[in-house]
């Protein structure tokens, strides 16, 4: 059984009513008042005359130098997004590795070790520990400046067990020993560049 | 198609404007005319819709692909159309309907009233004027929810995804929209009632 609609009820309904997007049970309720009810036959014809009138409206066209400027905008957003991305994913992790590479060779040189570079690499950092800052570098979001921190406070643990030795501590890791005085002047100057206590 | 032509969009685009502007060609006249009836303005609504192609192809790689090309990149038109609005402070919300309060109680909103003089009623140019300043006039939701269905043939369902919400307040924008057009546009839309009529 269709129950009557009121006028207010009709009249907020004119306009889907108008587009065809009422469902079924409303539009049979909207149809049936609509036949008795001239006030609201009224207010849907002036519904669908506002919707015609828009209808009206001449369509524009696109300006001539719509695209032009466009693809400019998005040319020159290509370029510095082409040397923003380089620099992000190409010289950034770069930078990063070839640091990591130099390292543990300055530390070496510094300390005045008879070790050679090959041995001096694998003494300084940890395998584990490099391979965990390479595989980082490549990963996106990663934080270089962080990486570069583990290895370098990795190093320096390692490389002031080295210092501590000649007082009689003992060394946690086969690392490099220089001898005598000038060695450990070596070792405490080196040190202090490592912890940036002195600019040379 | 529309599906087809954004998937094969999303595999190219990355290193080809000229591939992306192939695919965006089928909205470009469209977005600018919604551009236009949002804005009023011919230099504005060529910078809303390049703004918004330039902010698609920006983010292309987060359009999903298998959903409608057109209705996202009407989502972000809309959306830049609403922050600009919001930046310059001329959002606003109410309707026209609605009476404003003073201290001194309620007073009813005065709509120029045109019924007065329909001979006025003139050439096809100064009638798309009259629709444009009346379309201006209403409340930002009201307008894009008309522009959209009423000039641009959206469904109510695509109106809801690109305006983000249910198709109930579109039904609801619309009617409101519409009704504050005809009191706006009297003369000429009881004049076409009435030629209906005749």
């Amino acid at each position: 059984m269709i129950r009557n609609m009121t006028c207010e009820k009709v009249r907020s309904l004119l306009s889907a009513y108008i587009d065809s997007e009422l469902d079924y049970q409303e539009l049979r309720q909207v149809e049936l008042h609509l036949l008795d009810c001239t006030y609201c036959q009224e207010e849907c014809r002036s519904l669908r005359a506002t919707k015609d009138l828009l209808g009206m409206l001449e369509s524009p066209q696109l300006p001539r130098e719509f695209w032009p400027e466009l693809k400019e905008r998005i040319n020159s957003h290509s370029v510095s997004e082409f040397y923003r991305r380089l620099l992000v994913r190409v010289l950034v992790p770069a930078c990063a590795l070839l640091a990591l590479a130099i390292l543990p060779i300055a530390l070496s040189s510094n300390t005045g070790a008879s070790k050679g570079l090959t041995e001096a690499k694998t003494d300084l950092v940890e395998p584990y520990i490099r391979e965990y800052v390479i595989s980082e570098l490549d990963r996106p979001f990663s934080d270089k400046t962080s990486l570069g921190f583990v290895a370098t406070a990795q190093a320096v643990t390692m490389y002031s067990s080295d210092l501590l030795e000649p007082y009689g501590h003992p060394t946690p890791h086969k690392g490099v020993t220089p001898s005598g005085q000038t060695g450990r002047k070596t070792q405490i100057d080196a040190f202090k560049r490592v912890m940036f206590l002195s600019p040379k | 198609m529309l599906n087809t032509q954004a998937l094969a969009g999303a595999q190219y685009r990355e290193s080809n404007i000229e591939a992306f502007e192939e695919l965006v060609r089928t909205y470009d006249q469209k977005l600018y005319r919604v551009a236009l009836r949002l804005t009023g303005n011919a230099d504005e609504a060529k910078d809303l819709a390049q703004e918004a192609l330039f902010r698609a192809y920006r983010s292309f790689d987060k359009f999903k692909i298998g959903t409608s090309f057109e209705k996202w990149l009407f989502r972000i038109a809309s959306n830049l159309y609403i922050d600009k609005l919001r930046k310059h402070g001329k959002y606003r919300f109410e309707s026209l309907d609605e009476p404003i309060a003073t201290k001194d109680g309620y007073i009813e909103k005065t709509l120029p009233d045109w019924t007065g003089n329909p001979e006025e009623i003139v050439e096809q140019n100064e009638l798309s004027e009259k629709i444009q300043a009346a379309l201006q006039s209403l409340p930002i939701n009201y307008r894009m929810a008309v522009v959209l269905y009423d000039l641009e043939g959206f469904s109510y369902e695509e109106i809801s995804g690109i305006l983000d919400c249910s198709i109930g307040t579109v039904r609801s924008r619309i009617h409101r929209g519409r009704r504050l057009l005809r009191k706006k546009l009297a003369p000429y839309v009881y004049q076409e009632t009435e030629v209906g009529v005749g």
